[in-house]
């Protein structure tokens, strides 16, 4: 059997193999010759900066089907698909950061070899009771996760043994990293920013109604033009805005009839 | 006499006709049927059941709050809390017209006679509506309750005591719950720690250190539960405990959050860990995982390869595999353990002091030290001169100890008890002395 011959048995029956296994692979004949072999059956080779994996994917042509969905053509459920964005951000990200700044948790080795050597070596792992805990009222029960995590690791998304729950070849391979990146930036992002501007008691209801309909009178208003903007019953508004007035958001000036109140810059 | 509108509003069933028909149901079932529950131990001696009775009056009132669903309970606690909070004593129709204005006429009709007829408002024609001293109580428990909703925090817990002992009431109740939730965070800590996860310990974290604030506050008001109150005072004891064990627990957590946090790197743009799975969890299930399947890649994951021949052969060599055959277990006694004497486990150094002091009771002639004492080396013959204090000693037990006080010997030493040359010896130096059989009998008491 020839090195092409054998490296498309291995990766049909493991699904994915460690590069340093397949050093015929970098051969440019030989991996002509697998990406023949395999594009006759429909896969192509599935291969990453960061992973030290070689796996497969189906061809582009095979997958140009609408009807055609990844997750379930592998039998995952929308748990499954919650789960792997859940630990792709833990585990995937850490191992990229790794290779990317050549530093692992830890002590820092002197040498510049060691520390890329150490980089490539780092598996980050999440325990199954973290998950538990962070994920339990999104994923269900521990047996539920258990079962989650089980399923993913048959199919190399998820490695480790037990508790210990590490990144399976497939994490890399099998999950379009860019898409990832971009959601967790910008929910995060999203997610400092709503903390940090988190609204005040005057930015929501009733409060932020009457500022607005101030606002849309020029910054100034009498009661009744008030009324008439907000719909509020006077009594409700004078209570409103005695409060705004309180807080210093709004200013009173005038008596009776000809009383206005406007709002006070910030 | 024609129908009001809230009659026929009550009768398309939108709100309930009046508090009459709930109290007409509850009744049904009191204090007299409990028994039925208990299989006929009487109410009355369970004390857990007799302290609740106490709480009787208050059913009507939270039956009514609760009314039939939740539409009703809202609207029901809100006009409350409108009634009270408008600060004013009586309340004319017009007043509730202005307090109760965002509620639909015919529904605020039937909310406030409701309440009216459970005891949450009473009503005069001269002064119109005002809130009961029960229902005002009943309105600041519940306060307190949308509090502990809002904010988790013990200060609700402690302010009880602390009325309870402003008022002369015994606050074992609100101490035991304090005391149960001091046991709770403590719970919580422990699973934090387990969790490994550094959201979950920085929270937990919080928690306690808001906890914690009030400990001086909750000392102090713990300080004041009068001696009397037995039971109290042992609660309070518990609570004082749990404290201390809460303030140590604190600095673990610090540590565990530094140390967990020590595992992550910082990624790319500063972010961490932390902050994306906070992130994470506040997205929703379907958010996840609508991102994990736009994001997953037609990977190809292997099917197992099996053939016929190979599950046959398999299935032959596991048939075919030779299983020895478990000995059946035979019963019996054990035998017995092997028993060594006394006299095996005695240094034979020993057992040649004991020879030569019973050699001197019975020549029943005074001999001096320096012809026991000294033989065979310096260590054995430290050996003798320290076990000769219990020479004659008769309090001395079993075994070398008993054998040596029961010997008719007393050890006389000479002078000041200064030691002096000794020559041949294995002691350079002695004690002069003697070792003198006892002539008078020693009986016993």
């Amino acid at each position: 059997m020839d090195d092409a011959a054998r490296i498309c048995a291995r990766l049909l029956r493991e699904g994915a193999a460690p590069r340093a296994e397949l050093r015929a692979l970098d051969h440019p004949d030989v991996r002509r010759e697998v990406e023949e072999r395999l594009e006759r059956v429909g896969l192509v080779l599935a291969t990453s900066a960061y992973s030290d994996h070689v796996g497969l994917r189906l061809s582009p042509g095979i997958t140009a089907d609408a009807a055609f969905d990844a997750a379930s053509n592998v039998g995952l459920h929308a748990d499954h698909c919650a789960l792997l964005t859940i630990l792709w951000a833990r585990l995937v990200l850490q191992k990229r950061t790794a290779v990317d700044t050549e530093e692992t948790p830890g002590q820092r080795s002197l040498l510049a070899s060691d520390r890329t050597d150490e980089a490539r070596r780092f598996t980050p792992s999440v325990r199954m009771e973290t998950l538990v805990r962070e994920f339990g009222n999104v994923l269900g029960s521990r047996t539920h996760i258990k079962s989650l995590v089980s399923r993913l690791r048959a199919l190399g998304f998820l490695g480790g043994r037990g508790e210990n729950i590490e990144p399976g070849p497939l994490l890399e391979l099998g999950i379009d990293g860019e898409r990832m990146i971009a959601f967790i930036r910008r929910g995060v992002l999203a997610d400092l920013v709503a903390r940090t501007e988190a609204p005040t008691a005057a930015d929501d209801g009733a409060e932020a109604q009457v500022l607005r309909a101030l606002g849309d009178l020029g910054g100034g208003a009498v009661m009744a033009d008030l009324t008439k903007v907000t719909g509020e019953r006077p009594d409700r508004l004078r209570r409103i805005l005695r409060d705004l007035i309180a807080a210093g958001r709004v200013r009173k000036v005038g008596e009776r009839a000809a009383t206005r109140y406007i709002t006070v810059e910030s | 006499m024609a129908p009001t509108d809230s009659d026929v509003f009550a009768q398309r069933n939108e709100f309930p006709s009046s508090a009459k028909d709930e109290e007409e149901l509850g009744e049904l079932r009191g204090w007299d049927a409990i028994g039925e529950w208990t299989g006929g131990v009487d109410p009355e001696t369970v004390d857990e059941l007799r302290q609740m009775r106490a709480l009787e009056p208050l059913y009507p009132l939270l039956r009514t709050l609760v009314g039939r669903s939740l539409r009703d309970f809202l609207v029901r606690a809100a006009v409350v809390q409108a009634i009270v909070a408008s600060g004013r004593g009586n309340l004319t129709s017009e007043d509730l017209d202005e307090v109760l204005w965002w509620l639909d006429v015919r529904a605020r009709d039937v909310v406030l006679r409701s309440l009216r007829t459970s005891g949450w408002l009473d009503w005069e024609p001269a002064h119109g509506t005002t809130p009961t001293d029960v229902g005002r109580w009943a309105y600041d428990v519940l306060s307190f309750l949308q509090r502990r909703l809002v904010e988790s925090e013990l200060l609700p817990t402690v302010a009880g005591i602390e009325y309870a002992l402003r008022i002369g009431v015994d606050p074992v109740w609100h101490l035991a719950s304090l005391r149960s939730r001091l046991t709770a965070l403590r719970d919580e800590i422990e699973s934090a720690r387990a969790s490994h996860s550094e959201v979950v310990l920085r929270r937990t974290a919080a928690k306690l250190d808001d906890a914690l604030k009030l400990s001086a506050e909750i000392r102090a008001v713990l300080d004041r539960v009068p001696l009397d109150h037995r039971a109290a005072r042992r609660i309070t004891r518990d609570v004082h405990d749990l404290l201390s064990r809460l303030h140590g627990a604190g600095a673990e957590l610090h540590a565990a959050v530094t140390e967990v946090g020590r595992q992550y790197l910082r990624l790319t743009a500063g972010l961490t860990v932390e902050q994306i799975v906070r992130a994470l969890m506040r997205r929703s299930r379907d958010d996840l995982a609508s991102v994990g399947r736009d994001a997953l890649l037609p990977a190809f994951t292997p099917t197992p390869l099996l053939t016929t021949e190979v599950v046959a052969a398999a299935a032959e060599q596991q048939v075919l595999r030779e299983r020895k055959e478990a000995k059946p277990v035979t019963w019996e006694e054990p035998p017995e353990a092997l028993r060594a004497s006394d006299t095996n486990l005695v240094p034979a150094e020993i057992l040649a002091l004991l020879a030569d002091l019973a050699e001197v009771a019975r020549a029943r002639t005074p001999t001096p030290l320096g012809g026991v004492v000294p033989r065979g080396s310096a260590a054995e013959s430290f050996l003798r001169a320290s076990l000769l204090p219990l020479v004659g000693d008769h309090r001395a037990g079993e075994g070398v100890a008993g054998q040596l006080g029961s010997l008719p010997l007393d050890v006389v030493p000479d002078g000041d008890g200064a030691p002096e040359p000794l020559e041949g010896a294995p002691l350079t130096a002695l004690t002069p002395g003697l070792l003198s059989p006892r002539t008078e009998k020693i009986g016993h008491g």
